[in-house]
């Protein structure tokens, strides 16, 4: 018998929560969600649609004024009654997982000792219990790219699900490619709280050479089918050589990523990814003939010259969409783990100064996807890929309508509880208020 | 008669005061004072006086006599200056060139948190008055001697450049190549900074700890003069007596500038103050202190601006520093800022005239150069009756120049007083000119020219030569390029002949005859054979008069930005009326959000709400509002941008004397930035790096203005306090674990001590200003202590507390802490644990100023929720939104929103939380936080629902004037890249004279959070 029910089945199952929301058992195999505005994260958007999940695969997205619908079929049916269905938001270049309280030195796993660390993977240090992550996917961001930090080469990151027993139920694509932090032309002398000025880098070519110099020797080193001794940081470069995994280069002005795509093409590397691209929309045609892709640096960032307009970060995902530059947004910075709840945010923001709502969404969903390589299974709301979304009552790219009210990873109902709800339930009960609702 | 009298009074005077040298014993029989006369010269006696022609009499190290009829004494030795000018030696009045510094070493890496120096001194080690740099000096330690005697210089006033007080200068006179400079006079003048220094000592760690530090050594040293009976303390007495000398205070800018002058006023003392050549920024301000500056001519290297993208970190501020700087003087001339210059801070001493000149083709007289070089500095240091102007008896301090000093003139002699530097002959015998030279029956055609003390020559003869191939002879000539030598009246000349009448070297050497003009002498041929040659003048030289390329150019001169650097107004904006119409209004009063309404604004002050408008004026600027939405101005109860050098002043546990009043930076480009995200009002405050930090500033955003004129008037005053990681330095690394407290138990003690010794100090004060006079004139009166009056104020409700604080623990003892002392704690900041104790801040009657969604950074901040704001609004407390953070600043409509979301509070009253409720935390709502008739039209027109993703700023209006304007900004943006090109276009030009340029670089002003600490 097929039970049709509303958003309150999804509530109940918010019941009985320990410190952490544990990963739900599937109760349904063929469930359909109707009436829910679809953002399907390619750019289309469908006011009134029916999607399907089937053995925890979407099995299609359809126009519910076209669709016959037939009860039956379906184990339930749940009716978002106008609510937004949005792809789950991925954020690409963070430590998520990796760290708790960024103050106490205990929980920092994200930095590793020494300067060519592409053997270091962040894969299996994802903690799936982190009580932050928690606070993060109750905003519709379900999927990470946890990047470890540091170093001129951090080492690999993998796309992880912000849901999972443990990071071998968590992951999506592990090792899916190397960060290379780029060494900057200008260096800032002083320190932080007393800074001197940004001032040429007297090191720049010389650590650029070490750069080349260890992709020469790996790159020997992997064109060797069997080689007689082990070298575990070569051999973490198999994968790039091969072209299965990416390479990010992080770095922000127009004369570091011009040498990088000069490295690139120089290694025929098959996806250079540029992180941060403050000048990427100055690069733009030379980057697009080289295969480029840009992870843009947060929106709500300052500008990074005093010149600058002031809201010159809240345009650039419209210019580099206008250059037609493949680009997403990421949101690496001060306190980035707690802040990646606010992801939706810095999309609607880029919304506001210039891409089109479903553009912005893209942004944050589909464009990640592609440029991680896991467009294939997550991303968009399309037949075939993962049942990986959300629902939020409102449009979620506002602050004010962002209310995420039933959200699926893999297919999997998950707890939209957190450490944070917990606690104002407690003192709203202390109080008696009895209107508060978290 | 009654003018030889007083010439003779004062040459006693004199003699007693310079002829230091005479008490020696000497190891030698006595000389005779040599008697030097110049004869013909020019002589400018004074930027206001010259002698085309006349005489100057020197004995020993003074001017015996001077004029244009002098007759020299018979025994006098005459130096024929006939070509030459005499000007007044230079002084550069600000040098730390001979003095040695005292050091201290500190042990270990724990800081230190008390003075190293023992003894009767003041307890902080930056504040040294009693230092007397006479006792530190060593001539020999002026390394940049010639340097600056090349430069015209021959007096420097050096003092020991460390430290906040720095104590008395000693002037010197230079010397010479043989002679050490000699000290003239000692405890010339008293030295301040704004800087530290080699102090270690922890405190003062910002300069608004160092400007506090002033403040009360001035009162300790005041209060320390009534009392006696006291135990000595070196410094005291000394900082006292100081002041009775001039006071010259070094800055590093325009806005140090007008702090060293604020202090002036505040103690009625009047400053030297040293600059840092950018005063035409804020020409008007400094102007109005009365100022008297010294002027470093420091005038930065254009950049290398051939690469677009690395010109790019070269911002318009510094891009117009560059082209404005030259100007300086001359704009400080043009609005009678009298001022000396100093070639103090150029990286290259050898650059001071050059500079000099350049900012003489920038418009400033060369009367005024002068001015500044000689009398200015003579009178600053109250010298000006032995030095500055040529003058009978006065020192004999002058340069003998060739030409126009201020033009291209050099400079031959420089008479550091009395003591002779020679840096050109000129006695140099000017053999320029063409001659026959007739070497061993050869006739050469010989030309002389060049400069008289660089001369270079061409030789060239006829040579016959046989062609081979046609035996014929021809006749060639032959062209030679000799190197020559003259020293005195011996000369010397090589040449290289090829296969010429010679084939190898001829070396000749002769005398010359300047009667005649002619050479004699003997040289040796390529085959050693000596021969006789001679050579005789023809023609006398001819000097090829350079094209005068001296232009004024005072072309940018008025180019300047407010403040000066991207997004600055060409001129101030101005308060005006507007009318806006058919607008969504946010009145935060009853009338609640009202659509398709009206606002009128008039003389800064909101003048009428919709309805409540009765007449529309005639000059009212009328806005079209359809589908905007206008709402008062967002305050920021926590904010730390515009602040300069330190927002912590982290150096002691308590620090309450300090204030961010003293230090609000204009020129930050996030006072703009903010503005285009609707923020008027800030709150600037001291950061949490201490339990009890500093006053805070209250500021509107009004870009463009002065410090002071920024800061709000009659403001409510705040202090700041901070509980838990930052207080008790959990996060600062392994050594700082020494500075009380350490722990939440210790923070608690912090305050008690400091109330209960307010308590005491104001009891004090009070039965002391009760005595009769007659008892008063017997007691001795308490000291003035600025920590503890910031403390009492806040126990009399004079002076409201903003603390900083996540853990509910703490929060709940401060509480207590104002209870048993009688106050209210006004304002709990952060206050991540609200939430979890909203029924005791109601009962006490705090309010709360908290982030939207920030956590998890530190360990004390687990337990912060997003919902806190929800749940202490619907507790009933006043609740506010703030940034703390420069950048989240801009979006603090986002932030409100966020409150919509987590929890559920209505629009309006999250819209409250970045307006009304700031404003009623910080005391101001009876001016600002709504839309109602006479409040302030600090008014923000939205293109969209402000809380919504979609909002941006149009306009933003404090007191009636429009500071941002979304059109405007980017027009400004335009005219900045013109600017840019326009000043890269000079730079590249210059390079392309032969300019040395440098390397492009950003240049970084700091971000603050709460919890950055140091400078």
């Amino acid at each position: 018998m097929t039970k049709i029910i509303g958003l309150l089945f999804v509530l109940m199952l918010n019941y009985g929560v320990g410190q952490v929301p544990s990963p739900q058992t599937q109760k349904y195999n063929r469930i359909l969600f109707k009436n829910g505005s679809a953002h399907i994260g390619n750019g289309n958007y469908i006011h009134n649609s029916v999607l399907a999940v089937e053995n925890g695969k979407i099995l299609f997205v359809k126009n519910a004024l076209t669709y016959q619908l037939n009860e039956s079929d379906w184990d339930t049916i749940i009716g978002l009654n106008g609510q937004h269905v949005y792809p789950g938001f991925i954020a690409a270049n963070i430590t998520m997982g990796l760290t708790e309280i960024d103050a106490v030195r205990a929980t920092r796993d994200f930095n590793e000792v020494g300067q060519i660390n592409p053997h270091i993977r962040s894969l299996i240090a994802y903690n799936t219990d982190s009580k932050v992550l928690y606070t993060v996917r109750t905003n519709g961001v379900l999927v990470t790219q946890s990047t470890p930090r540091g170093g001129l080469i951090s080492g690999a990151s993998s796309v992880m699900a912000m849901d999972g027993w443990n990071w071998e139920d968590a992951v999506y694509k592990a090792d899916d490619g190397i960060h290379i932090n780029w060494p900057k032309k200008y260096n800032r002398s002083g320190w932080w709280a007393e800074p001197g000025k940004d001032d040429a880098n007297e090191k720049y070519n010389k650590i650029l050479a070490i750069i080349y110099a260890f992709f020469e020797e790996a790159k020997i080193y992997s064109d060797i089918k069997s080689p007689d001794k082990t070298y575990l940081k070569l051999a973490a470069m198999k994968s790039v050589f091969k072209g299965s995994q990416r390479v990010y280069f992080h770095a922000d002005f127009a004369p570091e990523i011009n040498d990088i795509i000069d490295f690139s093409r120089h290694f025929k590397l098959k996806f250079p990814v540029i992180v941060g691209g403050y000048d990427a929309h100055l690069l733009a045609a030379r980057l697009n003939e080289n295969n480029f892709s840009v992870m843009l640096g947060r929106p709500h960032a300052l500008p990074k010259f005093e010149d600058d307009l002031s809201y010159t970060n809240y345009h650039k995902a419209a210019e580099l969409s206008r250059l037609n530059v493949p680009y997403c947004i990421q949101s690496a910075g001060d306190m980035e783990v707690m802040n990646a709840r606010n992801l939706p945010f810095l999309a609607g923001t880029a919304w506001a100064y210039g891409l089109s709502e479903e553009e912005a969404v893209a942004s944050i969903s589909l464009n990640v996807a592609k440029i991680l390589g896991v467009d294939d299974r997550i991303g968009s709301l399309e037949a075939g890929k993962d049942a990986t979304f959300f629902v939020s009552e409102g449009n979620a790219l506002d602050m004010r309508t962002n209310k995420v009210s039933t959200a699926m990873v893999k297919g999997r109902f998950i707890l939209l509880d957190n450490h944070q709800i917990q606690l104002a339930k407690k003192y709203a009960k202390k109080y008696d208020l009895k209107e508060f609702e978290p | 008669m009654l003018k030889s009298i007083f010439l003779g009074c004062f040459s006693i005077l004199l003699c007693t005061l310079l002829n230091a040298q005479e008490i020696e014993p000497k190891n030698d029989v006595a000389n005779a004072h040599q008697l030097i006369a110049f004869t013909n010269a020019k002589i400018i006696v004074s930027p206001n006086e010259v002698i085309e022609r006349g005489t100057m009499v020197v004995q020993g190290d003074k001017i015996l006599k001077l004029g244009l009829a002098v007759i020299p004494p018979k025994e006098a030795i005459r130096i024929d200056l006939k070509g030459f000018t005499i000007y007044p030696g230079f002084i550069d009045m600000y040098s730390a060139e001979g003095v040695q510094l005292h050091k201290f070493n500190k042990e270990g890496n724990s800081p230190q948190l008390y003075s190293l120096k023992k003894g009767p001194y003041y307890w902080n080690q930056a504040i040294h008055p009693e230092i007397d740099a006479v006792e530190f000096f060593d001539p020999e330690r002026i390394k940049e001697k010639a340097t600056y005697l090349k430069q015209g210089i021959g007096i420097i006033n050096t003092h020991q450049k460390d430290g906040i007080l720095r104590g008395t200068s000693v002037l010197v006179g230079l010397g010479n190549e043989d002679e050490e400079g000699e000290v003239i006079k000692s405890r010339v003048a008293n030295h301040y900074s704004f800087a530290k220094g080699m102090s270690k000592q922890t405190y003062p760690s910002s300069q608004m700890g160092i400007i506090a530090l002033i403040r009360q050594f001035f009162y300790d040293a005041l209060w320390y003069a009534e009392q006696d009976g006291l135990k000595e303390n070196v410094s005291l007495v000394k900082g006292l007596e100081n002041l009775e000398l001039p006071q010259i205070f070094e800055t590093f800018d325009k806005l140090e500038i007008l702090r060293a002058y604020k202090l002036a006023n505040e103690f009625g003392l009047d400053f030297i103050v040293k600059g840092g050549g950018d005063s035409f920024e804020r020409i008007e301000a400094i102007k109005a202190m009365n100022a008297k500056l010294i002027v470093p001519v420091n005038f930065p290297e254009p950049f290398d601006v051939t690469d677009p993208y690395l010109a790019r970190f070269v911002s318009l501020a510094q891009l117009k520093e560059w082209e404005m700087k030259p100007y300086n003087p001359y704009i400080l001339h043009k609005n009678k800022i009298p001022f000396a210059f100093t070639s103090y801070g150029l990286k290259k001493k050898e650059d001071f005239l050059k500079n000099i000149r350049l900012s003489i083709k920038k418009g400033l007289s060369k009367k005024a150069a002068l001015e500044a070089l000689t009398i200015n500095p003579a009178s600053f240091l109250g010298i000006q009756k032995e030095v500055g102007t040529l003058e009978e008896g006065k020192l004999a301090n002058f340069l003998i120049v060739k030409g126009d000093l201020f033009l291209d003139g050099e400079i031959y002699e420089n008479w550091s007083v009395g003591k002779r530097n020679q840096l050109k002959d000129i006695k140099n015998v000017d053999i320029r000119g063409t001659y026959n030279l007739n070497l061993n029956g050869i006739v050469y055609g010989w030309n002389i020219n060049g400069d008289v003390d660089k001369l270079t020559s061409e030789l060239s003869a006829y040579v016959w030569r046989n062609d081979s191939i046609s035996g014929t002879r021809k006749m060639d000539t032959l062209e030679l390029k000799p190197m020559l030598k003259l020293n005195g009246l011996q000369f010397s000349m090589t040449f290289i002949e090829e296969k010429g009448n010679y084939d190898g070297v001829v070396q000749i050497n002769g005398s010359y005859n300047p009667s005649l003009g002619a050479f004699h002498g003997r040289a040796q041929l390529p085959n050693g054979d000596f021969v006789d040659w001679s050579a005789i003048r023809s023609e006398k030289y001819k000097e090829i008069k350079k094209k005068e390329d001296f232009q004024v150019d005072t072309s940018s001169v008025d180019r300047i930005n407010y403040p000066n650097m991207a997004y600055g107004f060409d001129s101030l904006p101005r308060s005006k009326t507007y009318f806006i119409k058919n607008a969504t209004l946010w009145t935060n009063e009853d009338l609640g959000v009202i659509k398709n309404a009206n606002l009128l604004i008039q003389d800064g002050k909101i003048k009428g709400v919709h309805e409540g408008i009765h007449q529309i004026p005639n000059n009212a600027i009328v806005i079209d509002g359809t589908g905007k939405h206008v709402t008062t101005g967002i305050i920021d109860e926590h904010s730390h941008i515009a602040v300069s050098k330190g927002v912590n002043e982290s150096g002691q546990s308590n620090s309450a004397e300090v204030s961010i009043q003293d230090v609000v930076r204009s020129n930050d480009i996030n006072i703009y930035r903010q503005l285009a995200g609707g923020v008027t009002t800030s709150q600037l405050l001291h950061g949490s790096a201490n339990p009890i930090g500093g006053q805070s500033a209250l500021i509107k955003l009004k870009w463009g203005f002065t410090p002071e004129e920024m800061l709000i008037e009659n403001a409510p005053k705040f202090i700041k306090f901070a509980l838990g990681e930052n207080v008790k330095q959990s996060n600062w690394g392994d050594h700082q674990t020494v500075r009380f407290p350490q722990t939440r138990m210790g923070v608690e003690q912090v305050f008690y001590d400091a109330f209960i010794r307010a308590k005491a100090y104001e009891l004090e004060w009070e039965s002391y200003l009760e005595l009769s006079d007659k008892k008063k004139s017997k007691t001795r009166a308490p000291r003035r202590d600025l920590e503890l009056e910031a403390m009492v104020e806040i126990l009399n409700r004079e002076r409201f507390i903003t603390c900083h604080s996540y853990i509910q623990s703490e929060i709940n003892m401060l509480m207590k802490v104002a209870d048993s002392m009688g106050f209210v704690l006004n304002t709990f900041t952060h206050i991540l644990e609200g939430y979890k104790l909203a029924d005791k801040m109601k009962a006490h009657g705090a309010g709360a100023s908290t982030f939207a969604d920030w956590w998890a950074y530190k360990f004390e901040v687990n337990d912060a929720i997003p919902y806190n704001a929800a749940i202490l609004n619907e507790m009933g407390i006043v609740t506010a939104i703030n940034s703390d953070d420069a950048e989240m600043g801009r979006r603090l409509n986002h932030e409100a929103a966020k409150i919509v979301k987590y929890g559920g509070v209505s629009e309006e009253d999250a819209w409250k939380m970045i307006t009304l409720n700031p404003a009623k935390l910080l005391h101001l709502d009876d001016r600002l936080g709504s839309m109602k008739e006479g409040k302030d039209a600090d008014i923000v027109i939205w293109s969209n629902h402000p809380l919504s993703i979609q909002a941006r700023v149009e306009q933003t209006f404090i007191d009636g004037i429009l500071f941002y304007d979304i059109n405007k900004n980017v027009q400004l943006h335009d005219r900045d890249q013109l600017e840019r090109n326009r000043i890269m276009k000079l730079m590249l030009e210059a390079k392309s004279n032969g300019v040395k340029t440098v390397a492009p670089f950003k240049k970084i002003n700091p971000h603050y959070h709460c919890d950055t600490e140091g400078q």
